[in-house]
């Protein structure tokens, strides 16, 4: 057989022994914005929770005597899977919501193509704290309003001139529970992200 | 020491105590914060650690089983209900040993890169 593709008499795929490539995008925004929504929408596994613990041991307290007495808090971080083909496999980590865990942030941050912010128009000052972070770390990033029952309660202009955004920066309007929008808003971010890798 | 002699430190009579485990006796009471291996990085198996996994115990073992197919440091954490600096410690030492390998992007993305997953995100 003269016209046989050559790929069909491999005896094993060639993928087996390849590892995809991991790729990160960092999901941000305020406490129950809609984060893990975000992320559960799209991901091809229910959202997981990964726990960093940090212990903090008070000699102060020790002294106290009791054993027990060690501090320990944990911060829980909810991430997703979608593999892209075979070649690329894509993480996406929401951020602990709480302003105290913003140490974490950078650890996310390290290595993310990107950051999506999400806001909530209702209480759009939340996410302050998200955009001038990811303004100072220059990670690329997106705005996107969760439209919470399809209801837009400020426009995309006043959420620019709020938030005080750079005239680049996209703003989008999404619906963390719906994986055509949120793939919509991952694909603008990457958009975005892509104009930036050009300079 | 082992990296596993986990002692329980409990008398013995409290069972519910002997479940709690701190994290710091799994990493054999190492808490070194260097361990450089990103939250996505892509942990798996090598043969010389499907070959050894006989010889590891607990949850470098759990390890090497769940890493037969690349599996992210965070997923692992998740799945073994560890904290994620326990999983890199201990993943840091499975790779030392050569019993896994682990891959993640160690430069910023490049355009190249950024088009593949804009195109991947597209055939969603």
């Amino acid at each position: 057989m003269v016209y046989v593709d050559s790929s069909l008499s491999r005896s094993e795929p060639a993928t087996t022994e390849s590892v995809p490539l991991p790729v990160k995008i960092v999901v941000a925004g305020g406490y129950a914005v809609g984060k893990t929504t975000f992320v559960g929408s799209i991901s091809e596994i229910d959202p997981l929770t990964t726990e960093a613990a940090l212990t903090t041991v008070s000699a102060a307290v020790d002294n106290e005597g009791d054993a027990n007495s060690k501090t320990s808090t944990t911060v829980a971080m909810d991430f997703g899977r979608v593999g892209l083909g075979d070649e690329l496999v894509l993480y996406l980590f929401g951020t602990p919501g709480q302003d105290r865990f913003r140490f974490m942030w950078d650890e996310l941050t390290r290595g993310a193509i990107g950051a999506v912010v999400l806001l909530d128009t209702r209480r759009f000052e939340d996410s302050f704290g998200a955009v001038e972070y990811f303004e100072r770390v220059q990670v690329p990033f997106v705005v996107a309003i969760n439209a919470f029952h399809g209801e837009l309660h400020h426009s995309i202009e006043d959420v620019r001139e709020g938030l005080d955004l750079n005239s680049d920066i996209p703003v989008v309007s999404t619906d963390a529970r719906d994986r055509v929008r949120t793939k919509a808003t991952l694909l603008e971010l990457v958009e975005h992200a892509l104009v930036k890798s050009q300079f | 020491m082992t990296a596993y002699d986990v002692k329980d430190h409990d008398s013995g009579d409290r069972p519910a105590a002997r479940l709690r485990v701190p994290p710091y006796a799994v990493t054999g009471g190492r808490t070194r914060v260097d361990v450089d291996i990103p939250f996505e990085a892509l942990v798996r198996t090598t043969p010389r650690g499907r070959e050894n996994m006989q010889l590891v115990a607990f949850e470098r073992r759990d390890i090497l089983e769940l890493a037969q197919q690349p599996i992210a440091v965070a997923e692992l954490s998740a799945h073994l209900g560890l904290p994620i600096g326990a999983v890199r410690v201990l993943v840091g030492d499975l790779s030392v040993e050569g019993h896994v390998q682990t891959k993640a992007m160690t430069v910023k993305a490049d355009t190249a890169l950024l088009e593949k997953v804009r195109d991947g995100l597209r055939r969603l």
